[in-house]
């Protein structure tokens, strides 16, 4: 019985989270979707948040897709290659890099660099007082500190992913021809991804860019501005905010691969 | 004729440790002296966290033009604090924005005065106060003494309707202090109501022109802090 019953407190617990992440989503959507009706200072920190969370991370993603590249494409190009199923490639580079490694990848790098800071950074906001602050000057937090960053985390996701996209396919081929694999002629190469990308694939690319991102930002700054009072809770709740991260992310992957391919 | 209607009021305002409530009507143009006792910073911030609604009072109603606080919307509660310039006794920063960026942020959130226009009013105030203009950098660098009158910069800038003070002459020197002094009373003639909160003895001045509360808790009259009544109300 006290085993079914931790079972079904944590249930109940991980319940009330989703329901909370869920108000607050619903509630972002419908100021984002108003740009008109943005306060200057929410303008100011989306610019900072996207510098941060997009333009930041371009190295270290281009990095981390020229080795999936030389790894993932070059590997699949040859094996592929010496079993004379060159026409594969395509199909089945966008299966495995366009589906799920891109969008996956790209969402675990901006949850380590992006998600950990924001919510450090508003755990150490409520700690120090500071939400107080901005609560006293008639700043919601919400449109203030939530927003920019949900919508930040979002498009740099999306823009992130076709970076690694392209980039990944682009070192794959040109490392293997740098290497002296055998790859193939280029133009036939990209006729092969190009015509394998479906419109399911598009849709899924964009539900698993946008939606993890929105989410990263959502769960990130709930966990940081549910922060008490003292020092300790800002990497207590780097972690939550973490750790709820990843869960959403693989929760959204599996769902939209199911629904976009099943 | 239509009554003004009161900028503040606390009506039966009362913390557990208090023995008679906090009672006021603030009129446009009015002034609260709320007398703590020495060093009474937690006191302070309480008294401005619920003239703000920012928190409800353990007891009594607090109303802001008429209505309580709890009976707004989140969005127009967040419009009447647009219009509250407070001056902090905790933390006053936010610590990833310069200064300045702090001082513009409501003005900048909640209108449509141009940034350039606000530079210049800002600069303008904190002449006034002594500094050469607004700091630069971020609070963590700044020293006590000008970041105290940046915060006075702060209220000010945006045209209050009503000022909440807490300890506002806490680091600062009697000059700056009389300037300040000087730009509350400004204020209070555009209809700005005061709601000071201080652990000093009012000036005779500040005697005729305020309401004057002093809140004497149990410990204060304990270590012989104070002397005098509890929470009376003198003009």
């Amino acid at each position: 019985m006290i085993f079914l019953a931790r079972i079904g407190s944590r249930l109940v617990i991980a319940w009330r989270r989703m329901i909370e992440a869920s108000a607050l989503s619903a509630g972002l959507l419908r100021l984002a979707v108003r740009p008109s009706r943005w306060p200057r200072t929410t303008r100011t920190v989306l610019g900072r948040q996207i510098l941060f969370t997009g333009m930041d991370a371009i190295p270290f993603i281009l990095a981390v897709s020229v080795a999936v590249g030389l790894t993932v494409v070059l590997q699949t190009k040859v094996w592929l290659g010496r079993v004379g199923q060159s026409a594969l490639a395509g199909p089945i580079l966008v299966a495995v890099i366009i589906r799920e490694l891109g969008p996956l990848l790209v969402n675990f790098v901006v949850i380590g660099r992006s998600g950990t800071a924001v919510a450090a950074e508003l755990a150490s906001m409520s700690v120090a007082g500071e939400v107080e602050v901005l609560e006293s000057q008639g700043l919601d937090p919400t449109a203030y500190l939530v927003l920019p960053r949900a919508l930040a985390m979002a498009v740099s996701v999306l823009g992130l992913t076709l970076l690694f996209t392209a980039t990944s396919f682009a070192s794959g081929f040109l490392g293997g021809r740098l290497l002296g694999a055998p790859v193939g002629r280029g133009d036939l190469f990209l006729d092969s991804v190009f015509g394998a990308i479906s419109r399911a694939d598009v849709v899924n690319l964009l539900a698993k860019s946008l939606i993890p991102g929105w989410l990263t930002a959502v769960e990130c700054s709930i966990a940081g501005l549910s922060a008490g009072t003292s020092l300790t809770e800002v990497p207590q709740a780097a972690t939550r905010g973490v750790i709820r991260s990843v869960g959403s992310l693989f929760l959204i992957s599996i769902l939209v691969s199911v629904l976009t391919y099943l | 004729m239509t009554a003004l209607v009161p900028i503040l009021e606390f009506d039966g305002v009362r913390w557990t440790d208090l023995e008679s409530p906090l009672q006021f009507r603030l009129e446009p143009g009015g002034c609260v002296f709320v007398r703590t006792r020495v060093g009474n910073f937690e006191r302070a911030g309480a008294i401005g966290r619920v003239a703000c609604g920012l928190a409800a009072p353990p007891h009594g109603t607090i109303r802001f033009r008429g209505r309580e606080w709890a009976e707004m919307t989140p969005a127009e509660a967040e419009r009447a604090r647009a219009a509250i310039g407070r001056v902090l006794s905790g933390a006053a920063w936010i610590s990833n924005l310069d200064v300045e960026e702090n001082v513009l942020l409501s003005p900048l959130h909640h209108g449509r005065r141009p940034r350039a226009e606000l530079r210049a009013e800002a600069k303008r105030l904190a002449r006034s106060f002594g500094l050469d203009d607004v700091p630069a950098g971020r609070a963590a660098g700044v020293p006590r003494r000008d970041l105290q009158r940046a915060q006075w910069v702060r209220a000010l800038l945006i045209n209050p309707l009503l000022l909440v003070l807490e300890f506002p002459e806490r680091e600062t020197l009697p000059s700056e202090q009389a300037a300040f002094a000087a730009a509350v009373d400004e204020a209070r003639t555009r209809g700005a109501g005061v709601v000071w909160i201080t652990d000093r003895e009012p000036a005779p001045k500040e005697r005729n022109l305020c309401i004057v509360i002093s809140d004497y808790s149990l410990s204060d009259d304990a270590t012989g802090v104070e002397s005098q009544g509890k929470n009376a109300y003198s003009a």
